[in-house]
């Protein structure tokens, strides 16, 4: 291995996700190289330099409105607006800050889904807020049902003839208890529109906050904004032609994410290949050193029009040494 | 005289039941915001919070300088904030193994820093243009040369070249508003000592 190589591949041995292979030749050059070690160690300085962000202290500081001690509050506002994963966390504090003096903001319990990456997620934001506002109309309910017992009960306490209705107006026996049931009504009309007009305020500032963290969340994100994402399952031989049915059809034009799925049994590699067929069974992508993530399928980001429209098949081969060894799954794809 | 919030500590330690409830309320709160960042780590996050702030009450580490409810608060945060972050680094295991077998100077892990090395660092950052740091932020996320290929439509040869160039610039700059600080404020590089996140609780 050369200096050029080593050194190329000093932040993808630092990050892990080097092959043994790459990574024991890249370990070994520098065993004997000294200007390849200072160039880890400058790699390593980088490293930390663009990993640099707010102390989690000051920023929890700063979310509290304190001046973080031992970081200027200017350089901190001017990191805050060129990084997004620091603002992110720190809305999400002033976020939980807002919770603190703030006990009838009602929290939704709902967990996050393991699958949730690999979802559409514009829709969930929209699902929470037509949470918010059901909860919203199920509490204002509440609060009208409230009221109506309250005045049932006045009622129960008072004979019912002795009750003034809006729409048949009566001549009361007793006129000083119809005026003060009268005046309970409208103070208990008035505090039930306070009551809705205040859970109305706090159900919009809720899906509010909910909406603009959800945005910050996704632009600090590492994860591309994918747009069409499924899983594919191998078929074993995958036909193609006039007829065939594939598995599964995805948009042209949109960045695709496919979580391929191995064949049941296969066995097991330290490093994988995959290559992309077109027509004719022509390659039109092909890569090498894939693994397998921790769930056991295979991430594959494909760039929207990368793949023009028709009928493709992956496929994904065991990769030992550097060799191709036996095929783990076949996947058919079509794209219109 | 004790004060209410004290007695809350004091019967939170003991256990009882009243206490536990209205601290484990709070805890609950206060991590809501955090809980969609933490996914499946939300109830072991949940679970290392309730210990932290048992182990900090336990230490005595709340002084009364703000309310109880504000303390809890603001340890919850920092530790969700800790986890958050934790769950963004990539492996760090090479990087320590790599510390051991070459022997070059230099810290394993991009930990916390002096005030001055990290007030150096981020003015540095910002001198660094925005391409750069997205780059060497996928990086630091732990993406492949494939990945980030696919995802910034750039390939993987001019990838390497502007790491490398990216690398060189923010080295350059470093060095140069290093040497222009004023003298007793140079900047040293040394390994950091292990900061956990309980350590950084401390000081709240």
């Amino acid at each position: 291995m050369t200096c050029e190589n080593a050194i190329e591949f000093l932040p993808w041995l630092l990050n892990g996700t080097l092959g043994e292979e790459e990574g024991g030749e890249v370990r070994r050059h520098l065993e004997t190289c000294e200007s390849c070690r200072q160039a880890l160690a400058e790699t390593r300085e980088a490293w930390r330099l663009f990993d640099q962000h707010v102390p989690t202290a000051a920023l929890v500081a700063y979310a509290w409105g304190d001046t973080p001690a031992g970081l200027d509050t200017e350089l901190l506002e001017r990191h805050l607006e060129s990084c997004p994963q620091c603002a992110a966390e720190l809305e999400m504090a002033r976020t939980s800050r807002g919770l603190e003096g703030d006990d009838k903001i009602a929290l939704f319990p709902g967990k996050p889904s393991r699958e949730l990456s690999r979802e559409r997620r514009e829709p969930r934001v929209w699902r929470a807020a037509a949470l918010a506002a059901g909860l919203a109309g199920v509490v204002a309910a509440g609060g009208w049902i409230n009221s109506a017992r309250q005045v049932d009960s006045l009622l129960a306490e008072n004979p019912p003839s002795a009750v003034a209705t809006p729409s048949t107006p009566t001549t009361s026996s007793r006129p000083a208890d119809d005026g003060a049931l009268r005046e309970r009504l409208a103070e208990l009309e008035k505090e039930k529109q306070q009551l809705e007009a205040e859970q109305a305020a706090l159900a919009a500032q809720a899906a509010e906050s909910r909406d603009k963290l959800a945005l910050l969340i996704r632009e600090a994100s590492p994860q591309p904004q994918i747009s069409w994402s499924n899983e594919l399952y191998s078929q074993g031989d995958v036909v193609r032609g006039p007829g065939a049915e594939n598995d599964l059809t995805a948009p042209a034009g949109e960045p695709l994410n496919l979580f391929l799925q191995p064949e049941d049994g296969a066995k097991e590699y330290p490093r994988y290949e995959i290559e992309i067929l077109g027509a004719g069974r022509k390659a039109v992508w092909g890569g090498q050193g894939a693994r397998l993530s921790d769930k056991g399928d295979f991430s594959l980001l494909i760039p929207a029009g990368f793949l023009p429209k028709g009928e493709y098949e992956i496929r994904v081969y065991g990769s030992n040494g550097g060799k191709r060894a036996e095929r783990v799954g076949a996947y058919g794809l079509r794209i219109e | 005289m004790m004060t209410e919030d004290q007695e809350v500590v004091t019967r939170f330690l003991k256990g009882e039941t009243d206490a536990v409830g209205t601290v484990d309320g709070w805890i609950s709160r206060a991590a809501w915001p955090y809980q969609r960042r933490l996914a499946e780590r939300w109830d072991d996050v949940l679970q290392d919070v309730r210990l932290e702030v048992t182990r900090l009450l336990g230490q005595g580490k709340f002084r009364g300088e703000s309310s109880l409810r504000t303390y809890l608060w603001r340890v919850v945060s920092h530790t969700c904030l800790d986890q958050i972050r934790a769950l963004s680094k990539w492996q760090w295991t090479d990087l320590e193994v790599l510390e051991q077998t070459d022997g070059a100077a230099g810290p394993a892990r991009p930990a916390a820093a002096s005030h001055e090395d990290r007030d150096l660092l981020m003015r540095v950052l910002e001198r660094v243009s925005q391409d750069c740091r997205e780059l060497w932020r996928l990086l630091v996320a732990g993406h492949s040369y494939r990945e980030m290929s696919l995802r910034l439509g750039v390939a993987e040869g001019t990838l390497r070249v502007r790491v490398l160039r990216c690398r060189e610039k923010a080295t350059a700059l470093r060095k140069e508003l290093g040497e222009r600080l004023p003298a007793g404020r140079n900047v040293t590089v040394k390994r950091s000592p292990n900061t956990s996140r309980k350590a950084n609780t401390n000081d709240l």
